[in-house]
């Protein structure tokens, strides 16, 4: 067995142990599903960050990286930032002000309807799920590369490492274990690049020998990137389409924005917001910038998803190479953790309405609803069926379009009705799928303004307007919109706010600083080559 | 000159976004902290 080998199963075990004893102190059903609402800056923005980046991150998105997009990514990753930003501040601290455990449920109560909670419900554990199958893919591949393990192995080891704790410590045990892990991969992503950067002739002279390497992708250094044969236009065309696709999703969806939940006041959710945002900007650039990088040392990697992995084997110390296959696994179990989570509180609170005995009953039964669930993910990972890798492609970002404009329609408008709510989102669902299963199986194309993700939110509008007409709000959906704009007195203190535009400047200082460096170290040696 | 522009968009976007919470924030304050501080 290697040390990489060891080095990761280590690992495991830890995230098990730590897990298992977060789940230990585990005592009622607000421990499990929002922490108790007590935690900090760091377990909230660990939790977003390591949630949001899986195997996906550091094996496809460096691969596309490598060969010609990493414009296309640092744009798309721009543009998602800001739904850290604008998430909490239009949507995520009204629904934590509100005390509920999922956010189906939020919107169950908002419009007094156990239908659309049952519907938000339906679509989360269908997404989730098919999500966390792509992410337990990834990890299974992973461990297969760096063990030589079968299949089954590998799968089984990577389900269980994420598995044993999630389902025993719920919220608590995820997000401190999501923020180990968040800290293991920037770490290990920092320590390993400058060996990359040296082996590649440095980082400062990175564009210039980039522009003299004959292997370097075509377009790789121009504003759009690699065209692969397309358009300026459609290149850009599509990077900023994603980019919102992004925005939104992460603004809404439940396996981040219920992090808010889990806060210990609105305060925390704007601060754990921007180090998300900064994250998501400056560090990814930075495992990108590591990504071409590889392309002075070995230009013919294939296939590319195994860029990193074959950095961490060639290029550093074996330490480092562990330090960074850990972080790799660390980011697909990060992210498997919550969408188990998501999906198993969803099972138990928010499809059927169980009435439960006690408190103690409920955290009972959410607990093996969630091991049920998790299981039923090892069969289908294991079986692979069709539909759910149909859903699969688009699991990250079909339940925004199904759940994002009813979630900020209702928190800012007093017109929305149930019936709009439902419709929306059963609408959203729907034409994002309906879009996805057209441009997969016959030859149309849909992309820009008509990508199928639009297509959900146009559907979604339409069915919010069109079933809201006539009806106006009950009394109690009325109450429950005003209840959600009365700021808490406890959130009133200066010294917080003062804190908070601390981390807004720091935004800002990284928005010019990424300008600059650009324009430096990148657009004017390519301008002038 | 794609270049100089996708930088500039890149940064800005970044900066604006900072700035807009920055903004937010500081009129939330304004407004709710000082009513606060009078009642007191």
């Amino acid at each position: 067995m290697s040390i990489y080998t060891i080095g990761v199963l280590i690992s495991l075990v830890v995230y098990m142990v730590v897990g298992n004893y977060a789940g230990s102190k585990v005592k009622d059903v607000d421990d499990y599903y929002v922490s108790g609402r007590n935690a900090p800056t760091i377990l909230i923005a660990g939790t977003l960050f390591a949630s949001m980046l899986s195997t996906n991150g550091f094996m496809g998105d460096t691969a596309w990286t490598y060969t010609g997009h990493i414009t296309a990514m640092i744009m798309i990753n721009v543009l998602c930032a800001a739904g850290y930003i604008f998430g909490p501040m239009f949507f995520g601290r009204y629904i934590r002000r509100m005390e509920v455990i999922t956010m189906p449920q939020y919107f169950g109560d908002r419009f007094n309807s156990k239908r659309v909670q049952s519907l938000a419900g339906i679509t989360t554990i269908i997404s989730m799920v098919a999500y966390l199958l792509a992410v337990l893919q990834g990890t299974t591949l992973l461990m297969q590369e760096l063990t030589g393990f079968s299949v089954i192995v590998c799968l089984m080891i990577s389900w269980v490492s994420f598995t044993s704790f999630t389902f025993y410590s719920g919220s608590s045990g995820v997000i401190l274990t999501d923020t180990i892990m968040f800290l293991i991969f920037i770490g290990a992503t920092l320590v390993a690049g400058p060996f990359i950067f040296r082996e590649a002739g440095g980082i400062a002279n990175l564009v210039p020998s980039l522009l003299a390497n004959p292997n370097t992708p075509e377009g790789l250094l121009r504003f759009h990137g690699n065209l692969d044969g397309g358009t300026v236009y459609q290149a850009m065309s599509y990077m900023i389409t994603i980019g919102v696709v992004w925005l939104v999703t992460v603004s809404v969806s439940p396996w981040q924005a219920s992090r808010n939940l889990m806060a210990k006041n609105e305060h925390v959710t704007f601060r754990s917001g921007a180090i998300a945002s900064i994250c998501t900007t400056l560090f990814l650039t930075f495992l990108y910038l590591m990504a071409i990088s590889m392309i002075n040392i070995n230009p013919n990697i294939e296939p590319t998803e195994k860029v990193m992995i074959w950095a961490a084997f060639n290029v550093m110390p074996k330490i480092v190479g562990v330090l960074v296959l850990t972080g790799i696994m660390a980011a697909g179990l990060s992210s498997a953790s919550t969408f188990l989570s998501v999906a198993g509180f969803s099972a138990t609170n928010d499809v059927v309405d169980f009435k439960f005995k006690s408190d103690k009953s409920q955290l009972r039964s959410s607990r093996f609803i969630m091991l049920g669930l998790s299981f039923i993910a090892l069969l289908l990972a294991y079986f692979n069926p069709p539909a759910i890798r149909v859903i699969s492609w688009f699991a990250s970002t079909i339940i925004a379009a199904s759940w994002g404009p009813v979630a900020f329609a209702s928190v800012w408008s007093d017109k929305i009705t149930e019936r709009g709510a439902f419709l929306g989102m059963l609408f959203g669902f729907l034409g994002q799928i309906g879009a996805e299963t057209i441009m997969r199986f016959t030859s149309l194309s849909f992309s820009g303004i008509f990508h199928p993700f639009l297509i959900g939110v146009y559907l979604n509008f339409l069915a919010i307007y069109l079933g809201s007409k006539g009806q106006v709000p009950t009394e109690a959906e009325k109450q429950y919109l005003e209840k959600m704009h009365v700021i808490p007195e406890s959130e009133l203190v200066r010294s917080d706010y003062k804190r908070d535009k601390l981390y807004a400047k720091l935004l800002m200082v990284a928005g010019l600083a990424t300008t600059i460096i650009m324009i430096v170290f990148w657009a004017i040696p390519v301008m002038n080559s | 000159m794609g270049e100089i522009i996708f930088a500039l968009f890149v940064g800005l976007w970044s900066f604006g976004v900072g700035f807009y919470m920055y903004y937010r924030l500081d009129q939330e304050e304004k407004k709710y902290l000082v009513r606060t501080d009078t009642k007191e």
